[in-house]
């Protein structure tokens, strides 16, 4: 778990990084990344994986808004950063290989999945944004 | 009073650098309408698509004004985004005039941010950490390093920005070529993790979150704009790590 913890927490980084974010802002980037993918892995095993993704991301987006409350930065900046461990990447990947492997119930299995966990953040994110934080934020 | 053609231009050079960088819609449209208000201009219509931006001011006096712009989709730059939203908050507060607000987007669209090698190294960090958090070791993690700056290298000089969808597909042959050439060199290295993490910088999660996110918020267009191109950068992605896989097994070469 710390392992996880460490490599997202250091993608999430190196994402924010190749996508120009403010020098302030990256170490943060990878804080949030790290503690919502770990996060995000804890409560699958508890609950469900759509349950856990929506979760995941709710606490991503607060986080994100509370940061860029604190350090005056637009949450997009967390938020693009901090997803990318939750995003469904591999799921991409195992599509083209049980197509490759012609195993069409896996495979479409798996689409689901991915459509699942994407529709999951959304609503996380959505849920995220409207939730009531602070009188005057910053965008 | 300033020049309201002066206003607007300020304001929509300050809208299609947000949308070129990477900004939500409704940002885009927030902060030009902020700047408008700024300038005391209340008869505002913005209306910000994900690639154009109408707006018209003042409508049916003399100082009316309009403005149409394509704003061609290009590379996310968050420093960008933060420093215009410094520079719009500024605006509001200060009253700066707005030649002195142009003067300042034009610094901010000219400056240059992280240098190329600089990018290169740092997708190859990302790339190699993904592969270890999807079960990679010692060798999947030099593998997607090697993988993610390749990728990265392919990006910046060889992609063209008119084959969006051809950037992804080769991106994703790329990193599964690296993978399969890597594992003919060292048999027991395992492909998946290199691979997932090789192609996570290409996958589109915040394009396809932030259109669920407008169409659930009533954005339907847009919504609609950014999921289609989701899904069609997943989709090519995939068909980029499906097409290489095929020409490594039909060479007979690699069992996956």
């Amino acid at each position: 778990m710390i392992r996880d913890l460490i490599f997202a927490a250091i993608g999430s980084a190196a994402v924010a990084v190749i996508m120009h974010a403010p020098r302030k802002a990256i170490a943060y980037c990878g804080i949030c990344g790290g503690l919502c993918y770990v996060l995000c892995n804890l409560l699958t095993d508890a609950t469900t994986l759509f349950l856990a993704h929506v979760c995941a991301a709710f606490l991503l987006m607060l986080s994100s808004r509370a940061l860029a409350y604190l350090l005056k930065t637009p949450s997009l900046t967390f938020l693009v950063s901090a997803i990318f461990p939750l995003v469904p990447g591999a799921g991409i990947y195992y599509c083209a290989y049980y197509l490759m492997q012609q195993d069409i119930p896996a495979f479409s299995a798996r689409v689901m999945q991915v459509l699942t966990i994407a529709l999951a953040l959304a609503i996380g994110i959505v849920a995220g944004s409207a939730f009531p934080l602070a009188k005057k934020e910053v965008k | 009073m300033y020049d309201s053609a002066k206003i607007l231009q300020t304001a929509s050079v300050a809208g299609e650098l947000l949308l070129q960088n990477g900004a939500e819609i409704f940002r885009v449209q927030e902060t030009m309408l902020h700047i408008l208000k700024a300038y005391d201009v209340d008869d505002a219509n913005v209306f910000v698509l994900s690639n154009g931006i109408f707006a018209s001011i003042c409508e049916g006096t003399e100082r009316a004004q309009s403005i149409v712009r394509n704003v061609p989709l290009g590379s996310v730059n968050l420093s960008r985004i933060d420093e215009i939203n410094s520079l719009s908050r500024n605006i509001a507060e200060h009253k700066i005039d707005p030649q002195e607000a142009l003067d300042a987007l034009q610094a901010i669209k000219k400056k240059t941010y992280a240098k190329k090698i600089v990018h290169i190294l740092f997708c190859g960090i990302a790339t190699s950490a993904f592969a270890c958090l999807f079960g990679g070791g010692l060798a999947e993690w030099l593998c997607a390093f090697v993988a993610g700056t390749l990728l990265q290298c392919y990006q910046f000089f060889v992609a063209r920005h008119s084959m969006r969808f051809g950037n992804c597909f080769i991106g994703g042959a790329l990193a599964t070529l690296v993978a399969c050439v890597c594992q003919l060199i060292y048999p027991a290295l395992q492909v998946n993790p290199v691979i997932i993490g090789s192609i996570m910088p290409l996958v589109p999660g915040f394009a396809f979150t932030s259109g669920l996110r407008e169409a659930i918020g009533g954005d339907y267009l847009c919504g609609l704009i950014h999921i289609l191109d989701a899904i069609l950068t997943g989709v090519c992605i995939a068909l980029g790590v499906y097409g290489a896989m095929s020409v490594f097994s039909l060479l007979g070469g690699v069992v996956l």
